[in-house]
């Protein structure tokens, strides 16, 4: 039995493990999941109004969609996914080095976002409208509630590069903003191959 | 008016305006005319009901694989330890 004055070993546990997802990192799945339904109810939506339509689609009188040069804004868009997803792995070797290629997925994000500004006030001048057709009540619908995903998912990106500029970033916020963007990336092809052909 | 005229009366025009509500749902016509229509209607209804348990199905396989990862990496470094006494 030790004295009184003897040295002791006190073996500490860890009393809370890791945890094997984020707080962060659950709370957008959770969200991402709920709005990767709310896009696929407006694809399912358009896709049968679409097949529905008796005098084709585009309606007659109704301006065709820039294909070609979304295409070009589509190429950026999937460059700044790879782009974060670049930045997200050089975060766990060097942090300092990842800062460059999440600038350019946010300056590739943000260029996809003006460029969709653009497209649209062409398009108004062009006589598509929310209430001209059905066809463009569903575009200005579809693309418009992935701008609004797009413009959030930025404004996280860019509150993530501050924080990691200013060196006090944690993975998870990082994981849970780059989930975010990678959704936003994720479903423009679809939306793009399904409502722009 | 008795009542059996005023049921009978009420039937007849519940039954009459009945067909034309039934037009006001937005959905109610799709899949009944055209094939591309049909066609259609199935694929999004197949897509919209896989969809969520997909998503849920592709969290949990996902979710149990990083715990097993996780298992993994903290019972290396026990094995890897050598075994010194720590009894006091």
């Amino acid at each position: 039995m030790p004295s009184r004055h003897s040295p002791t070993l006190r073996v500490v546990t860890n009393p809370r493990p890791t945890p094997v997802v984020s707080n962060a990192v659950l709370g957008v799945l959770i969200f991402l999941f709920t709005e990767a339904m709310l896009f696929a109810g407006l694809i399912s939506a358009h896709t049968i109004a679409r097949a529905s339509s008796p005098l084709g689609w585009p309606p007659p009188g109704q301006p065709r969609l820039p294909f070609r040069e979304t295409a070009l804004n589509t190429a950026a868009l999937l460059v700044s996914g790879v782009a974060v997803f670049l930045a997200q792995r050089v975060f766990r070797r060097d942090r300092r080095r990842a800062l460059t290629p999440l600038a350019l997925g946010l300056g590739l994000g943000a260029f996809f976002v003006i460029f969709q500004g653009v497209e649209w006030v062409a398009l108004i001048r062009e006589g598509l409208t929310l209430t001209s057709s059905t066809h463009g009540a569903f575009f200005y619908l579809i693309v418009g509630v992935h701008a609004l995903h797009a413009i959030a998912a930025l404004i996280a990106l860019a509150w993530v590069t501050q924080r990691l500029r200013h060196g006090v970033l944690p993975p998870s916020a990082f994981a849970a903003a780059a989930l975010f963007w990678y959704f936003v990336v994720g479903v423009w092809p679809i939306i793009y191959l399904r409502v722009y052909t | 008016m008795s009542c059996s005229t005023a049921t009978a009366l009420l039937v007849a025009s519940g039954l009459a305006i009945a067909p034309e509500l039934a037009h006001a749902c937005a959905v109610c016509g799709a899949g009944t005319g055209e094939d591309t229509s049909r066609v259609a209607y199935l694929i999004t209804s197949a897509v919209l009901s896989v969809l969520p348990v997909s998503l849920l199905g592709g969290f949990l396989l996902w979710v149990r694989a990083r715990s097993r990862r996780q298992a993994r990496l903290n019972a290396q470094p026990a094995h890897a330890a050598p075994a010194t006494p720590t009894s006091l």
